[in-house]
């Protein structure tokens, strides 16, 4: 193997940092809306159930409306966060690899090179698919999980990013 | 792999069979797998014959003998079937005796060959082929029952062709085949005394788990007071203890008892050191072209090896025990064969067992490395820590907050001793991670990372930067304020983190290791 060993300068380096991360689609952020309203009303519909008894007594009903608060306080606070989530995911292509970041308080921001790329998959969940939308997975070799997942682009963003990913990539086949 | 019905020779050639002797090979693998199977089933019939009252000694007995015949016919049932021969490009190997099957395995498919000798052929100069494909499917294809020298020499065959078949899409240089039926056809490396065996039993973290699971033995106080009640029935320690007594008076009881207790703390590093033993005994590296192989064992020999673009990077471990005893041991880090991706495409090693080259001294590990990873010289490496106040400082609070929330109500309800109870395991638990921090640190030597952890030992990983196959770099509002992050290197056989980095220093990391791995188009896996 030719073996070479040149210094490399490190502020020659080509940045990550500097990176203008694009936002996923506003359909995401109307997804996210819609899928935590459906968890919260999945959660909070049992939670009306004491009212409808009436053996109980009112006095201990009208305690008993505390629950549907407290499940629609938590709802409402959560949802609030996954909104402002969205804010803060990003994605970015460079020449050579692909960048993406998620998370509020936990900000990861994940680099792949597209030459590490093994396989790629673009799947829709039922909500995804009447949003048009779609996941877009990426996997290298070794490990089984999957290496870097954007949720929630367009399915045609995910599928061309996919192409271009796989065609740059010499490993992948 | 396509499984087909290939009975119709190809290129005229017949079945090439194994010897007759593969039987106790099939035998052996058979009741391996049986007993792992059987064993729960087993146990139940077992327990249950011998609570009810018509239990017959016979019936188990010849229950067994049935089992161990129907084995031993079905053994050489699959001996008459198994058969192999090789083809242009392939080698098809036909077994089974109720599902009929025959295994195509194309000779670029092939990542590693290996020759074993298990003791049961040892003494009639027999061994056993082993394939390992790639594929997630992780199958590895055995082939019992060969002559050695054939066996080498087609292993040797199977690595040249599959060389031959990888290297030449890859452009890459094949030039080195190995001489064929040697044992070792490239320069010895390393050979391991018996000492340096001993040591490596000593210094296996064996060692560490046998001891934290005795641990638990005895602390489940039932078990504990079986075992002493059965010991001491069955060696009849208490009249033992009463003619120790009436000879030398309570003292040489204490003598005996010390005596014991010494004698089952010496068993615990012999058991390891028979352990090492059985698979280190006679120890060899070596290396022939680019292709690592190392041999070993006292009983079954063993034989494992690996080509030098498929190492991923070079583990240094040197727990306490090999800290005092000056030994590193070193495992080679290969890609972890991985399930869930369809269809097989992905590369990796489905080997089981660790590449491990235990007992080192220092510069021993040192000049291996350098052979493992060409250009690594790891005694240049100057280690930057981490941030130490937020290392120990979160580390600790994660272990030492939960139990005051318990201690402290204790404190003011119960006894204020409570508190003073708790500053002091508190204490400990920060210098615990205190000296955690002073092991913890990363390097930067050339083309290699190395990042080091460990508490008493430590644990280095060294990689070539280019295998770098995804950087993960994280910051929550806190560290950010304080311009620190948490970093993460992927590699294909493992993953490497750093907590509590200067942030500009995990960005240099990872755009050295995007950028060596973008720049070079040399295969990594």
């Amino acid at each position: 193997m030719a073996f070479t060993n040149q210094q490399v300068d490190a502020d020659a380096l080509p940045r990550a940092a500097e990176l203008q991360l694009h936002r996923l689609p506003p359909e995401h952020r109307r997804e996210i809306l819609a899928q935590s309203l459906m968890v919260l009303a999945i959660v909070l519909i049992p939670t009306f159930i004491p009212q409808l008894i009436t053996k109980i007594p009112g006095s201990v009903r009208a305690v008993l409306w505390l629950i549907p608060i407290t499940v629609a306080g938590f709802g409402a606070l959560f949802t609030a966060l996954a909104m402002i989530r969205f804010r803060y995911k990003g994605y970015a292509m460079r020449e050579h690899d692909i960048a993406f970041r998620t998370g509020l308080f936990w900000r990861k921001t994940t680099l792949l090179p597209f030459d590490r790329v093994q396989h790629a998959e673009v799947t829709q969940g039922p909500l995804q698919r009447r949003f048009g939308l779609s996941t877009l997975k990426f996997f290298t070799a070794g490990g089984s999980s999957v290496d870097l997942k954007i949720e929630g682009l367009l399915s045609d963003q995910a599928e061309s990013l996919r192409e271009s990913v796989l065609a740059r990539s010499v490993h992948a086949r | 792999m396509p499984a087909e019905p290939a009975e119709t020779p190809v290129n005229g050639e017949s079945w090439r069979r194994i010897s007759p002797l593969a039987v106790i090979d099939f035998v052996v693998t058979a009741i391996r797998q049986g007993l792992v199977q059987l064993l729960p089933a087993l146990a139940v019939a077992f327990a249950s014959a011998a609570s009810s009252e018509r239990f017959e000694v016979a019936w188990v007995l010849a229950g067994l003998a049935a089992l161990l015949l129907l084995g031993l016919v079905w053994s050489v049932l699959s001996w008459m079937r198994f058969g192999y021969r090789l083809q242009a490009a392939r080698i098809v190997v036909r077994k089974g005796v109720l599902l009929r099957q025959a295994l195509n395995v194309e000779f670029d498919r092939i990542q590693n060959v290996s020759v074993n000798e298990p003791f049961y052929f040892r003494p009639f100069g027999l061994a056993a082929l082993g394939i390992d494909t790639a594929g997630s499917s992780g199958k590895e294809i055995r082939l019992p029952g060969l002559p050695l020298a054939q066996a080498r020499a087609l292993r040797d065959r199977l690595v040249a062709e599959a060389q031959a078949a990888g290297d030449a899409p890859g452009g890459e240089t094949g030039a080195d085949e190995p001489a064929p039926g040697e044992e070792h056809g490239g320069t010895v490396l390393l050979r391991l005394s018996r000492r340096d065996v001993v040591y490596a039993g000593l210094t296996a973290n064996f060692m560490l788990w046998a001891a934290v699971a005795i641990g638990t033995v005895m602390g489940s106080g039932d078990t504990a007071e079986n075992l002493v009640g059965w010991l001491v029935q069955t060696l009849d320690l208490g009249q033992l203890a009463d003619s120790l007594r009436e000879q030398g008076g309570d003292l040489m009881v204490a003598l005996a008892v010390a005596a014991a207790a010494l004698l089952a703390l010496m068993l615990l590093p012999l058991v390891s050191v028979i352990g090492a033993l059985l698979r280190y005994d006679g120890y060899t590296l070596s290396v022939d072209g680019d292709r690592f192989r190392r041999s070993s064992g006292l009983l079954s020999r063993h034989d494992e090896s690996v080509r030098q673009h498929k190492i991923q990077g070079v583990t240094w471990k040197q727990n306490a025990i090999a800290l005092l005893l000056g030994r590193i041991n070193l495992q080679l880090r290969q890609a972890s064969s991985g399930s869930g991706i369809e269809s097989g495409q992905q590369p990796g090693t489905g080997l089981a067992q660790a590449f491990m080259v235990p007992s080192l001294l220092p510069v021993q590990a040192q000049s291996l490395t350098a052979r493992f990873l060409p250009g690594c010289d790891t005694a240049a490496a100057r280690y930057t820590r981490v941030d130490p106040w937020r290392f120990i400082g979160v580390s600790s609070a994660w272990i030492a907050v939960p139990p005051a929330l318990g201690l402290m109500p204790l404190a003011v309800i119960v006894d204020a001793r409570f508190a003073l109870a708790w500053l002091v395991v508190a204490a400990v638990i920060v210098l615990i991670a205190a000296r955690c921090w002073r092991q913890t640190g990363w390097a930067i030597s050339g083309d290699h990372g190395l990042v080091r952890k460990g508490f008493i030992g430590s644990n280095t990983s060294v990689f070539p930067l280019f295998k770098v196959q995804r950087v993960d770099v994280v910051q929550t509002p806190w560290l950010e304020k304080r311009g620190l992050a948490h970093l993460t290197l992927h590699l294909a056989s493992h993953s490497v983190s750093l907590h509590w980095m200067r942030l500009e220093d995990a960005e240099q990391i990872r755009d050295l290791a995007l950028y060596r791995a973008e720049c070079g188009d040399e295969a990594w896996i």
